[in-house]
């Protein structure tokens, strides 16, 4: 769409968007052109004043993040489930290790005793049976038995 | 094209891909963290405003609608982020002047580049918070006017009359500054 452009929205668009045309709305932006290119002198003053401004714009640093402040956008990031399960596993297993320790002195208490406790014989073969089917070695009590 | 990619992240990084993550991270957080501090004018609550900004957005992913623009909608969460900052800032009582800073405009001047930068910075963080919004995202950053005024919530009509009168103030205040 091709519009009519006046010195007052020419001025406008100058103030507003700066000294480059390119800026402008693409729709004023060829009949902005035009007219500029038409009689430059007749907007020499507000042409400085933009380009200054723009220069002096054009000027300011880029604000770059730190990388502590990268990194603590990543962590924030809520985590997969595998990899929740991969932290949980790289845990120290102290809990099971523990657990595992007290089986093994409960066992070598256990064994200690059963040596040094009397046996007992199991003469009736009911009560056998019964041992048996609940996995002990009954041969040594038959043999104790004989 | 950027709008697909930014889609297939977003979907990635909600399931918790770390890459995905990073790479969204990486691509908006420079423009997130310059927005915010040009509005505020000071490098660490920029920074808060940033986390809260991707805090959110983190949120916000598992239910995104790819008919929003991500970099507009992470945009405009950190503009009213600094809106509320600088809301607040007027509210408090024993809040002091901003500090003063020699400026020229002229280009030849002999004024040093780091102050000229920290002028024009404070220059900037005290103009009216929408004024602020409009230059920042129109003059400092890449923004198309029509994703300006879309994260602004306003047309280009109001963004242009905002960067007119943004301008022109921004211009007074280095003028009167530099005759000063």
């Amino acid at each position: 769409m091709t519009q009519t452009m006046t010195d007052a929205r020419l001025i406008e668009l100058i103030e507003a968007w700066g000294a480059d045309a390119n800026a402008y709305p693409e729709s004023e932006r060829d009949a902005a052109k035009a007219l500029l290119a038409e009689a430059p002198e007749r907007f020499a003053a507000e042409l400085k004043a933009a380009r200054d401004m723009d220069v002096l714009l054009g000027g300011m640093p880029e604000v770059m993040p730190s990388a502590a402040l990268t990194a603590a956008l990543i962590d924030s990031a809520p985590r997969a489930r595998a990899e929740r399960r991969s932290w949980f596993a790289a845990m120290p297993r102290w809990p099971a290790i523990g657990a595992l320790a007290s089986l093994a002195i409960g066992l070598a208490i256990g064994l200690g005793t059963a040596q040094t406790a009397p046996t007992g014989t199991t003469e009736d073969p009911v009560d056998t049976l019964v041992y048996a089917a609940l996995g002990f070695d009954t041969t040594y009590t038959q043999e104790a038995a004989q | 094209m950027a709008f697909s990619s930014d889609l297939d992240q977003i979907t990635r990084a909600a399931a918790g891909e770390r890459q995905a993550v990073s790479a969204l991270v990486n691509r908006y957080s420079p423009a997130v963290l310059a927005l915010a501090t040009r509005m505020l004018g000071d490098r660490g609550e920029a920074e808060d405003v940033t986390q809260e900004t991707f805090i959110r957005a983190w949120k916000a992913l598992p239910d995104w609608e790819p008919r929003a623009k991500f970099s507009t909608w992470l945009h405009r969460v950190a503009l009213n982020l600094c809106y509320d900052r600088l809301r607040k800032r007027r509210e408090a009582t024993m809040a002091e002047p901003p500090e003063q800073v020699d400026m020229a405009l002229r280009p030849d001047d002999a004024l040093d580049q780091a102050e000229r930068v920290k002028a024009v910075e404070a220059a900037i963080a005290a103009l009216p918070e929408r004024q602020a919004a409009a230059l920042t995202l129109c003059a400092l950053q890449d923004h198309s006017q029509a994703e300006a005024a879309d994260i602004m919530e306003i047309s280009v009509e109001a963004l242009e009359s905002l960067l007119a009168r943004a301008r022109r103030a921004l211009r007074a205040v280095l003028m009167e500054r530099s005759e000063a």
